[in-house]
């Protein structure tokens, strides 16, 4: 489906209210059936995850890359809440529509990587 | 960086000369009371390599570019200040510990700004020779050891005066190359388990004690240099080959006595000598940055405190009592209000001449202070959640008895669903931060450890700018306005 380059950036985890880790490894285990390269701790990327174990949301706050983005701040993704055993299915969820529309935008010769409505920074 | 197997390495390639209950130790890095201290600073290094944390405990060098540890790192914004609380937080949880690399992280803070500004004013040449310092700290991840407090004989009289004079690190030769020192540091956090020492002066120092205005590294085993181990309550349960009664198997800190025996000191590791007007300003320094430290390395482990005593009390069958329940409020409230407190010295710190960024001096020293109280209280609410069991329990081999063992199952479990060896452990966690080993970091560290309460007072009392006050209060009383 896409050959996506995903980074999934963490906080440093001194509080989470969530398990980043059991997010991370669901996230790179779908996005990865889909033809993704995920990888961790990177801008060198198309769209980044920023994945903060608490609301404070340190995986993104001291970031000033201008970078598509999904915000994960404890349970919630992009400031809605959202169930933790739902994070993952909906990370990816956001990011298979990030996919299409680059491969939209792509096949309509718009080659940037513009993705409209989505979070960024 | 150091993976925390090359650095477990580099120590064994050290030759520290240590003692330890009268005798020589050669493998302090095996030895059953130093080894907990070693793991949590390998801590440092593990979670460093660990995508899940290096956010926290990592930070890009501002000489090189390089990603190196963040306790290596002249923290470069305020953003830095916070990250850094943040990580000492983090590494508190994992270790329930004094993780001991702080100590270094903040005097290399110190010392750079202080000898940046001596060179603008006395055109010496400390900064450039410390940067260069910094240069092969960073590349090679050394923890380094920051040593401060000099034994002190006599507290009413200064360095000179005391009647021996090595109480203090002081200068005793000067030659061409170099300098030799003499003198000893005491209660020296993680000592053993460091690569190098960078030493500062204890006090403000007078024109008369210019000998003792000293800043300097040198090698962890460098010939003179010497070590002699401080006890901890309960030590000696680390070698009775359980894993219960030591409360915590894997973690721990250490003090030691570090001995300068007229140790030669090369010009290049020299950042103060003699220069006593700015031995004030390091010292302030330092002991800011370090009074910054403990609102995150303490309220770390005041979370593993918490979680044991709430543990305990479902053990107990006592989770829904509401007292419970409200001393586990009062226990977080105490804690977090210290991690507020150093939260904000950060936020509000500020950059100095050379680029690194200082804590707010009133409210690190704010946060000291209130630290020198809170841990007591929630240990005390800790003790009080768990019971008179966690001093009074049997030990570890009479629950492993053929016979007795049953005996010591049958009249220690609480609820039925808990296996008695559980509560046992959870309560000897919290006889371990209490009053056991750790509670020489939680408890007494909190006291005097960057400092005793008074320190912090002088400091606050500097601070407090009490003319803007009163001007305030006259200016809501109409005092003056007529």
């Amino acid at each position: 489906m896409s050959d996506q380059r995903v980074s999934i950036n963490f906080c440093g985890g001194c509080n989470p209210w969530i398990n980043r880790q059991e997010i991370a490894q669901e996230v790179k285990r779908l996005l990865s059936q889909d033809g993704c390269v995920v990888v961790f701790n990177s801008y060198e990327a198309d769209l980044v995850i920023y994945l903060s174990g608490c609301s404070s949301n340190c995986a993104q706050k001291f970031s000033s890359e201008v970078i598509p983005c999904v915000v994960v701040a404890a349970a919630s993704i992009d400031a809605a809440a959202v169930e933790e055993q739902k994070i993952a299915a909906e990370i990816v969820a956001r990011v298979r529509r990030f996919c299409k529309r680059m491969e939209v935008s792509m096949g309509s010769g718009h080659g940037s990587n513009r993705a409209d409505n989505f979070s960024r920074r | 960086m150091k993976t925390a197997a090359q650095y477990e390495e580099s120590l064994r390639r050290l030759n520290l000369k240590v003692y330890l209950q009268g005798e020589r130790v050669e493998n302090p890095v095996d030895h059953p009371i130093i080894r907990p201290s070693m793991n949590s600073v390998k801590t440092t290094y593990a979670l460093a390599e660990d995508p899940l944390y290096q956010d926290l405990m990592t930070a890009t060098s501002h000489l090189t570019g390089k990603k190196i540890n963040r306790f290596c790192h002249l923290h470069q914004s305020t953003d830095d200040l916070v990250k850094k609380i943040k990580m000492q937080r983090l590494l508190g949880q994992k270790t329930a510990a004094c993780f001991q690399r702080c100590v270094g992280m903040d005097a290399i803070n110190a010392v750079d700004s202080v000898t940046f500004e001596m060179d603008q004013k006395l055109g010496t040449k400390y900064h450039e020779r410390f940067t260069q310092f910094l240069l092969k700290m960073q590349e090679e991840d050394w923890t380094v050891d920051g040593a401060m407090t000099d034994p002190k004989g006599d507290r009413g009289l200064s360095p000179s005066q005391q009647t021996d004079p090595d109480l203090y690190v002081h200068v005793t030769e000067r030659t061409d190359d170099g300098i030799v020192v003499r003198g000893a540091k005491a209660h020296q956090t993680g000592a053993l388990n460091s690569h190098w020492i960078l030493v500062m002066p204890t006090s403000t120092m007078r024109q008369e004690d210019a000998d003792y205005a000293l800043s300097f590294v040198a090698p962890a085993d460098g010939k003179g240099i010497f070590y002699i181990y401080g006890r901890q309550s309960s030590d000696t349960r680390k070698l009775e080959g359980g894993d219960i009664d030591v409360g915590n198997k894997q973690f721990g800190g250490h003090e030691a006595l570090m001995v300068f025996d007229d140790v030669f000191i090369p010009w290049e590791n020299v950042f103060m000598c003699g220069e006593y007007e700015f031995s004030g300003v390091l010292v302030e320094r330092f002991a800011g940055y370090h009074r910054q430290s403990y609102g995150g390395c303490k309220v770390g482990v005041g979370d593993v405190l918490i979680g044991a005593a709430a543990v305990a009390a479902d053990y107990n069958g006592a989770a829904k009592a509401s007292h419970i329940k409200d001393k586990l409020v009062e226990m977080t409230h105490l804690n977090e209000t210290l991690y507020a407190c150093g939260i904000a010295c950060s936020a509000e710190g500020h950059k100095t001449a050379s680029g690194t960024y200082l804590i707010n001096m009133l409210l690190a020293n704010v946060t000291k202070q209130n630290v020198t109280r809170f841990p007591y209280e929630i240990a005390r609410l800790a003790e009080d959640i768990a019971g008179g069991l966690m001093v009074t329990m049997p030990s570890e081999k009479d629950l492993r008895h053929p016979e007795i063992g049953k005996v010591v199952e049958k009249y220690f479990r609480g609820v039925a669903s808990v296996p008695t060896e559980d509560r046992m452990r959870i309560l000897r966690l919290i006889e371990n931060l209490t009053l056991g080993t750790a509670a020489v970091g939680y408890r007494t560290e909190s006291m005097h450890g960057a400092g005793s309460p008074q320190a912090q007072r002088i400091m606050i009392a500097r601070q407090s700018n009490p003319e803007r006050k009163k001007e305030l209060a006259k200016a809501i009383a109409g005092i003056g306005t007529n």
